[in-house]
């Protein structure tokens, strides 16, 4: 669409912790309606960049635009009323909590409640297994379970745009393929999403377009499937 | 029989104290994970203003009830004032800095010791007796006015504990305990929970304060002994957690209570100290603890 501005655009951004750099002139966008993926190994920056776009660590240059704003050093809070929302690394669910308390706690900046209740249940419509168990402490739950409440817990906040951060990490092929086909779903009711990961070959399966951060620089992108076919992400990210 | 039901009155009156307390204290460290020192200066402020404003509403000709209601309101209202204060000019900026605040923390306390004793004096103060007689429950003989305290502070506990898991507020602030930047992500804004939280840490213990002075003798060091209990109470139930609290003052108190009767007040403390080392030696994230 030519009038709504591009979901997510990163320029030139740099972190780093103490005066170890973290991320070196990352830049990357995420186009309307698009599944965008970042294929990183363990330790090349994919959880600093998440970070640092949903304003947890403060970048050392570089700017981020959320729906043509600069919302580059806003605190999560405030990002999730612009639209973002995020499914952290290691889900961090309030394991003490209900998952309908999780799931009330998404929707916690919003005061439109009859949506609210419209959205709880839709949310639930995608994890019908879960429906049952919405009194069960989050943190009983399997973790392909958890990663499901994670991910609902993300979409009551009514996000136009999703991070993803390494939502496959530990769990069963066959809950990853479950978690893969939530994420195109999830996509196809209109959300933008930016999905970090490890498993690249789940990745370049949902993603139209997708980065590789390596040692914290952005080495390679293209079309999803363009990379799918490069000998040398065949070698080092998809075990070919 | 009826020795060991008034020992357990006593516990409940001591404990109720310690429960507001240490909810207080849990609640900083939860959302703030910071440990406030001065946290006992907001219970003295408030017992020194009922103790002050009550003797001289009630020479104006008001009756005493409804005097000591009022200075409550004025005692809650100075003691809040001071928290805001301290929170806006001291923890702001040491949230989740253990040693920052602790430094802070104890520079208040020295000089909130050195304003209350310039103001209020160091003479004790009596505050004249509110609600006259004694009630006798299954054969123990409790006053009146302790019975009251205790039933106020089941009450405000009850409040509380309501509050934390039936409102939004209470549901964030929880959540801001368990893991304050996924509550961040979620869109709770972390900057006001922490106000939200010290604020109402800081009625807690000027509650306490206010519902103490008729029973006791109030003075400008008044809060450094509850401080002490109420951070074992909280040390033993685990820091952070709300039961934990609850539990952690009741147990205290007992201990207190019936070592002082069965063999004294010196042994008593003895052993509460003993406790904390027990229960850091078995558990050490406390009874209820986790984080």
């Amino acid at each position: 669409m030519a009038t709504e501005a591009t979901p997510l655009i990163v320029s030139g951004l740099s972190a780093s912790y103490g005066v170890v750099p973290a991320l070196r002139n990352v830049s990357l966008s995420v186009r309307s309606g698009q599944i965008v993926t970042l294929i990183g190994a363990n330790g090349a920056g994919k959880s600093t960049l998440i970070k640092t776009i949903c304003g947890l660590v403060r970048p050392t240059a570089g700017s981020v635009q959320l729906f043509g704003e600069d919302v580059t050093g806003l605190s999560p809070d405030r990002l999730v009323t612009k639209g973002l929302s995020v499914v952290p690394e290691g889900r961090r669910l309030f394991g003490e909590m209900t998952m309908l308390e999780n799931l009330e706690l998404g929707a916690y900046a919003r005061t439109d409640k009859a949506a609210v209740k419209r959205d709880l249940e839709k949310v639930l419509d995608l994890f019908p297994e879960l429906r049952e168990r919405l009194s069960t402490q989050a943190g009983t739950f399997s973790g392909g379970q958890q990663q499901m409440i994670a991910v609902a817990r993300a979409l009551m906040s009514a996000p136009r745009m999703l991070l993803l951060d390494e939502p496959t990490i530990g769990l069963a092929p066959a809950i990853v393929d479950r978690i893969a086909e939530l994420i195109v779903r999830i996509a196809d009711t209109g959300v933008n999403i930016l999905l970090v990961e490890q498993n690249a070959e789940t990745a370049l399966s949902v993603a139209a377009y997708a980065y590789i951060l390596e040692g914290g620089a952005i080495i390679a992108e293209d079309a999803a499937g363009t990379l799918a076919q490069s000998p040398e992400v065949q070698r080092a990210y998809l075990g070919i | 029989m009826q020795t060991t039901i008034q020992l357990i009155l006593t516990s409940l009156q001591i404990g109720a104290v310690y429960i507001l307390f240490s909810l207080g204290l849990t609640l900083i460290f939860g959302v703030m994970r910071i440990v406030n020192f001065a946290h006992g200066h907001l219970f003295a402020v408030s017992a020194l203003v009922v103790a002050y404003t009550v003797p001289w509403l009630a020479s104006g000709g008001i009756p005493v009830l409804p005097a000591y209601l009022l200075s409550v309101l004025a005692g809650v209202s100075v003691a809040m004032a001071l928290g805001f204060l301290m929170y806006i000019f001291g923890f702001r900026g040491f949230r989740r800095d253990m040693v920052g605040s602790f430094i802070l923390s104890i520079g208040l306390v020295l000089l909130l010791d050195g304003i209350l004793l310039k103001t209020f004096g160091g003479a004790v103060r009596p505050v004249p007796e509110i609600l006259p007689g004694t009630v006798t429950i299954l054969g123990a003989a409790v006053t009146v006015q302790r019975f009251a305290l205790c039933v106020a502070a089941v009450v405000i506990t009850g409040v509380l504990y309501l509050a934390l898991t039936r409102t939004k507020l209470g549901k964030a602030l929880r959540a801001v305990s368990i893991d304050h930047e996924a509550a961040m992500m979620q869109g709770i804004p972390y900057n006001r929970m922490a106000l939200a939280g010290f604020m109402i840490a800081s009625a807690l213990a000027a509650l306490a304060g206010a519902l103490i002075a008729p029973v006791t003798i109030v003075s400008p060091v008044i809060g450094a002994d509850y401080l002490i209990k109420g951070f074992i109470a909280v040390i033993v139930g685990g820091l952070g957690s709300v039961p934990g609290a609850i539990l952690g003052g009741l147990f205290v108190a007992a201990i207190e209570t019936f070592g002082a009767f069965y063999f004294d007040p010196s042994s008593a403390s003895i052993g509460i100290f003993l406790l904390v080392i027990v229960v850091l030696l078995v558990r050490p994230k406390g009874l209820l603890g986790h984080g």
